[in-house]
């Protein structure tokens, strides 16, 4: 009872909140019409500081009342298809004491979610929807997944799911309206001025009642599906969202501009995830606290300490292993699931190996490297655009030439050092790219998979250079190309080679030799397209 | 929303009124009281300057030469001052940010006196600022991958650079301030940096810029982190010695963006106190960092209300805006320090 009575107190407050913002947007704006009628210039200084605040005023109004009828995301479960999804599912609505959703739909983000079709401020409910994302599917086992589910569902039986629905959204869209105001220009500062205090109100009087929503549905998916479950899966989330965020900047679309999709993307995540194992299992230890400032979520080691503390058996049966077991057929659904999160082009693309994107992918970024500096080599030199010319107009000083970016204008011109520094890093990063295109070329680099890393490639084990080393000495000041040079010449078909004096068939013809022979194969670039990021 | 940059909306409001103090029409704009600082002694805005060597007479020379590409007087000046670490570290700074804009006289020195340890040691700071310069100093989003990678790489060849200075000079703390200044574009974890802290700690535990970069190390900045472990640090320096006070203005400065009540706190005032007072000495009013000092306590006075005292100290840094916390500022160092400048005057 006492539930109900502060969600109808909440209502009001949200309530209050839009009317306050729309009034205090009018009132400016009145007040600027009024005073361009008493005194244009001052009205100019006032509209001067009104604008931001209105607008910022509007923006967060906009947000509040914006329809969230989404279009909804990720492919439908028929039951026909997944009767023991279904099932499962049906169960576990059933234990939390709720309706079933009506629908269920696997989607390529890293949670779970039930959502209703609402209108009017969430009053009125029409359609419920189930979310489950591919990655918690691939990564959790049985349990753990059901857990999740319950706790979705329980938001419901609270029965003030509709209008929790309505305070989590302008709870949300209070949160990144101050936290956008919070460091931006002077112009946001100064509405966090306006907007802080007012916000902070809300947020903290709606932070009990979330707190207790949240804590009321972890409760609910203990006792349906067990503490053991239900913690470890609140465990798993951050290790799972990390994952997936890795995989999709840096493995999923490694081969997209080359036109390439991984025929197995899942096997690939799987892989990820073993690679990352010990900063998975760090996060696992220790979750990480909210992310969003003015988020309302309890911290996530006190939820798992709670869940835990309940010593819950569970009692809806779930069948043991793999969330995947679940399924029918989860690779075609997972699959279907990820290509619809990347839109209609997706469907064009090859699917391939994990070894050939990787190639692919290389091969397009080293490409896009080595096309501008090749260029300029070209009309520098009057030759074809190849690594050799690259490497004369190299021993020919013209270092600043190749590497000048005709797309920077910098506000004020570098100093020389800076300016050549430039020059050389641009040049070296295309000479690379021409130079392992070369060796591709010639069947001299093999493709690797390099979990976490985003491929490797290794150079034939005969040539036993390392790339890296030769490139910066072609670049360096004064440019020793010949090392480069030998290398390019030993891996031209015999029939191209010129005869080089007395060199016989069987001795190197490379004037340095190489440089090291120490330990082969190297790899010719440890992360061949951009890499991770750094700290 | 669009964004209006805070100079645009400078100019738009002394469009309206050019004796309008910006901070009064829009609340976070820069405080710019219409003043005439001159009255009160102090140089016009077109005369300051960020010129790193400007504090010092003896590395202006140097690193004036230098620029011109006569390597002698800066080799001179390292050889002279051997041991006095404070002076060797603002030389090396100063030196390596002209090496980081031409070479040449690096080459020339190399090619003339062979490699040795001074040379590593500029080397090794140059390589640092080259880091930076061609990063650029934009925010990460605006900054483009290539001058992010050409950021990383030749961090890595400072780092290599300052280990191999380190080896040329066992004693020399020089090289160790050089990793110390580098670790966090480096990304070093708590380990790392703490062993690269213990062998500058090592050799000069007073360290003036380590400690100042070291607590650049330490803070969260924009970050969500707690700014505790800085604060910490900071007053345990100062304890340590009346000269790295300022350490504890330094993180006052970094935390007022969160809270600007900082400059009513005891621990920050006692902190200014200090500075204070050690300017009023004779070694603390003329050592290498005595203007260092003065910046900081400067800032630190005009920000806890107290502008009028800051502008004896404006007056005796004269034309200097080179260093912290207006470095920070990057292109509006010197309008910031105006600004303060100003705020001290409306003061008075």
């Amino acid at each position: 009872m006492r539930d109900r009575t502060r969600t109808w107190w909440w209502l009001v407050l949200i309530g209050a909140v839009p009317a306050a913002m729309a009034a205090a947007a009018g009132a400016m704006v009145w007040f600027t019409v009024y005073a361009f009628t008493v005194s244009p210039v001052t009205a100019v200084r006032i509209a001067a500081a009104f604008t931001p605040p209105a607008a910022v005023l509007g923006l967060g109004l906009w947000m509040l009342v914006a329809p969230v009828d989404r279009p909804v995301a990720g492919v439908a479960v028929a039951e026909r298809d997944e009767p023991e999804l279904w099932a499962l599912v049906r169960r576990l609505a059933a234990a939390a004491g709720t309706a079933p959703p009506h629908q269920i739909r696997v989607t390529a983000d890293a949670d779970a979610a039930v959502r209703e079709d609402t209108r009017l401020l969430g009053l009125v409910a029409t359609r419920r929807h189930l979310f489950v994302g591919a990655p918690l599917v691939a990564a959790l086992r049985a349990g753990e997944f059901a857990a999740v589910l319950t706790h979705e569902f329980a938001h419901y039986a609270n029965r003030d799911t509709r209008f929790a629905g309505a305070a989590y959204r302008s709870r949300r869209a209070f949160a990144r309206t101050v936290a956008a105001a919070e460091h931006g220009d002077p112009l946001q500062r100064a509405v966090r001025f306006l907007l802080r205090p007012y916000g902070l109100l809300v947020l903290r009087a709606s932070a009990s009642l979330s707190r207790r929503q949240e804590r009321a549905a972890d409760e609910a998916a203990a006792r349906a599906t067990g503490s053991a479950n239900t913690a470890a899966a609140l465990r798993e989330l951050a290790p799972i969202a990390r994952s997936w965020a890795v995989f999709r900047r840096d493995h999923l679309l490694a081969g997209w501009d080359a036109g390439c999709l991984p025929a197995d993307a899942f096997t690939g995540y799987a892989r990820l995830r073993a690679s990352l194992e010990d900063e998975l299992e760090r996060l696992r230890a220790a979750p990480p606290a909210g992310g969003e400032p003015f988020d309302t979520h309890p911290p996530l080691d006190e939820r798992i300490a709670a869940v835990a503390a309940l010593g819950a058996p569970g009692r809806v049966p779930v069948p043991a292993g793999p969330a995947l077991g679940l399924l029918r057929d989860p690779a075609r659904l997972l699959d279907a699931a990820l290509l619809d999160a990347l839109g209609p082009e997706a469907h064009a693309k090859r699917r391939v190996p994990w070894a050939e994107l990787i190639r692919e992918g290389a091969l397009a970024a080293l490409t896009a490297d080595a096309g501008a500096v090749l260029a300029a080599a070209a009309a520098a030199t009057g030759r074809p655009p190849a690594p050799e010319a690259l490497l004369d107009a190299l021993d020919a000083g013209l270092l600043l030439e190749l590497g000048a970016d005709p797309a920077a204008a910098p506000p004020l011109p570098d100093p020389p050092r800076v300016r050549r520094e430039r020059a050389r890093l641009s040049v070296r990063k295309g000479l690379h790219g021409a130079v392992v295109l070369a060796l591709d070329a010639a069947g001299a680099v093999s493709w690797r998979e390099s979990w976490p890393g985003p491929g490797a490639a290794v150079m034939d084990e005969r040539l036993r250079a390392a790339l890296p080393d030769l490139v910066d000495a072609a670049v360096a000041d004064p440019p020793r190309t010949a090392p480069l040079r030998a290398l390019l010449e030993s891996i031209r078909p015999p029939a191209e080679r010129p005869h080089h004096g007395t060199a016989a068939e069987d001795q190197d013809p490379r004037p340095d030799g190489d440089a090291q022979g120490r330990q082969a194969p190297r790899p010719v670039v440890r992360d061949v397209h951009g890499g991770r990021d750094r700290p | 929303m669009e964004v209006v940059t805070a100079p645009e909306m400078i100019e738009l409001i002394r469009g309206v009124d050019p004796t309008a103090n910006p901070a009064e029409i829009v609340p976070g704009l820069p405080d710019i009281p219409a003043v005439d600082v001159t009255r009160f002694g102090l140089p016009p805005i077109e005369a300051l300057s960020t010129d790193l060597s400007l504090p010092v007479p003896v590395l202006a020379a140097a690193v004036g030469a230098a620029r011109a590409g006569d390597w002698r007087p800066a080799a001179d000046l390292l050889e002279r001052s051997y041991g006095d670490w404070a002076m060797r570290a603002a030389a090396v700074h100063a030196l390596g940010e002209a090496a980081a804009d031409d070479a040449r006289w690096l080459g020339a020195w190399r090619a003339a006196a062979g490699e040795n340890r001074h040379l590593a040691a500029v080397d090794a700071h140059g390589l640092l600022w080259l880091a930076w310069k061609l990063r650029g100093s934009a925010q990460p989003d605006q900054t483009a991958a290539a001058q992010h990678e050409a950021f990383y790489s030749t961090l890595e060849r400072s780092e290599a650079a300052a280990h191999h200075a380190s080896r040329l000079a066992p004693e020399d703390p020089t090289p160790w301030f050089t990793l110390v200044t580098l670790a966090r574009g480096r990304g070093y974890d708590a380990e790392t940096f703490a062993s690269v802290w213990r062998e500058l700690q090592a050799r000069d535990p007073l360290h003036r810029a380590g400690h100042e970069f070291a607590a650049m190390y330490l803070s969260p900045e924009d970050g969500p982190g707690s700014y505790d472990p800085l604060f910490a640090f900071a007053e345990r320096a100062a304890a340590a010695s009346p000269s790295l006070a300022f350490l504890v203005l330094q993180a006052a400065v970094d935390y007022e963006d969160r809270d600007e009540a900082i400059w009513r706190d005891a621990r920050v005032l006692h902190a200014l106190e200090t500075v204070l007072h050690r300017l009023s000495t004779p070694a603390g009013a003329s050592g290498v960092f005595a203007n260092g000092d003065r910046h900081w306590a400067a800032y630190a006075l005009v920000s806890a209300g107290r502008g009028a005292a800051a502008i004896p100290l404006f007056a005796q840094l004269g034309t200097d805006v080179s260093a912290r916390p207006w470095q920070d500022y990057n292109d509006a160092a010197i309008a910031v320090f105006d600004s303060f400048r100003r705020r001290a005057c409306a003061a008075a």
